[in-house]
């Protein structure tokens, strides 16, 4: 049996997966900046 | 204290100086690390199988992806079930922050599987037991966020979430044994069944990449859900800065 020519899969595998961990990180990232600015504004307020 | 099943205790609350400062740590950095060597040693310092050639490189991903993804589940059942018996914050917080970190992983899993099949079985998708019953887990799951999307009430929202999520993770077991029970495309585990330590079915640099990239998927797992759950309690201490739900 020869060896298909598979190479271009497994790339797109590893690229699509890393693509899919990177935009999980930056939500992660951009909702914990939501809420930290919340709490600021919420502080602000407590203060006067 | 006796805490109401619909009230949450007033000492779960999360005051402002107890946020985090930081969603992101060092394990966080030691996991990416890990996987970024798990990727260059699965390309660069692992052999092409024989059979499949190169596309069976995709195994580094898919399977450990899976593994990372039933301990995520795992981690909410735990978390459920410690808020329906003792009805503390804190463990609901783990259970929708795992859960969430398991929907990555099960996304992973399901769409890696099929660019995986399609060279080797000639279709992207069949609807054979193991693969419905996995896309079913992530429907489940996704029912699970969207559940706690819509019930205002915390202590409401804890408990019917619990529910739903450790009647989702039972489905965990059956996906381990549809392969055996049922005739399906999907073949049987290589590396996950007691036989595979008296005689290894991989080569041994095979092997090694193969846990490499487990432990790097499991450590992986462990760190977002540390930071998803240091997300919720930020999320919380800015709820109740704001008098949310008081």
């Amino acid at each position: 049996m020869t060896t298909p020519e598979t190479t271009s899969w497994y790339h797109a595998a590893y690229a699509w997966v890393s693509a899919v961990y990177l935009a999980y990180f930056a939500s992660l990232a951009v909702r914990a900046r939501n809420a930290r600015r919340r709490l600021e504004r919420a502080g602000r307020g407590a203060r006067g | 204290m006796t805490t109401s099943p619909m009230t949450l205790p007033a000492d779960a609350r999360v005051a402002p100086d107890a946020a985090p400062k930081r969603i992101f740590g060092w394990l966080f950095a030691v996991a990416i690390l890990a996987v970024m060597g798990a990727y260059v040693r699965a390309i660069y310092f692992t052999p092409i199988e024989a059979q499949q050639g190169a596309v069976q490189k995709i195994y580094y991903l898919h399977v450990p992806a899976w593994i990372a993804c039933y301990l995520a589940y795992g981690l909410v059942a735990i978390g459920s079930v410690i808020n329906l018996w003792l009805h503390d914050e804190r463990a609901d917080r783990l259970a929708a922050s795992a859960a969430e970190v398991g929907i990555l992983f099960n996304t992973v899993g399901l769409t890696v599987g099929p660019v995986w099949a399609k060279p080797i079985w000639g279709t992207w998708w069949t609807w054979d037991a193991r693969l419905t019953s996995t896309l079913f887990l992530w429907f489940i799951f996704a029912a699970y966020l969207v559940l706690r999307g819509a019930i205002e009430s915390p202590a409401m929202r804890a408990r019917f979430s619990a529910v739903l999520a450790i009647l989702g993770v039972l489905l965990i077991p059956f996906i381990h044994l549809s392969v055996y029970l049922f005739r399906t495309l999907h073949p049987m585990p290589i590396m996950l069944q007691p036989q595979a330590l008296v005689n290894p079915p991989l080569s041994p640099e095979m092997e090694t990449t193969f846990l490499v990239s487990s432990l790097a998927f499991l450590l992986l797992c462990v760190a977002l859900v540390v930071s998803r759950y240091r997300l919720a309690t930020l999320r919380a201490a800015a709820d109740d800065a704001e008098g949310v739900g008081q």
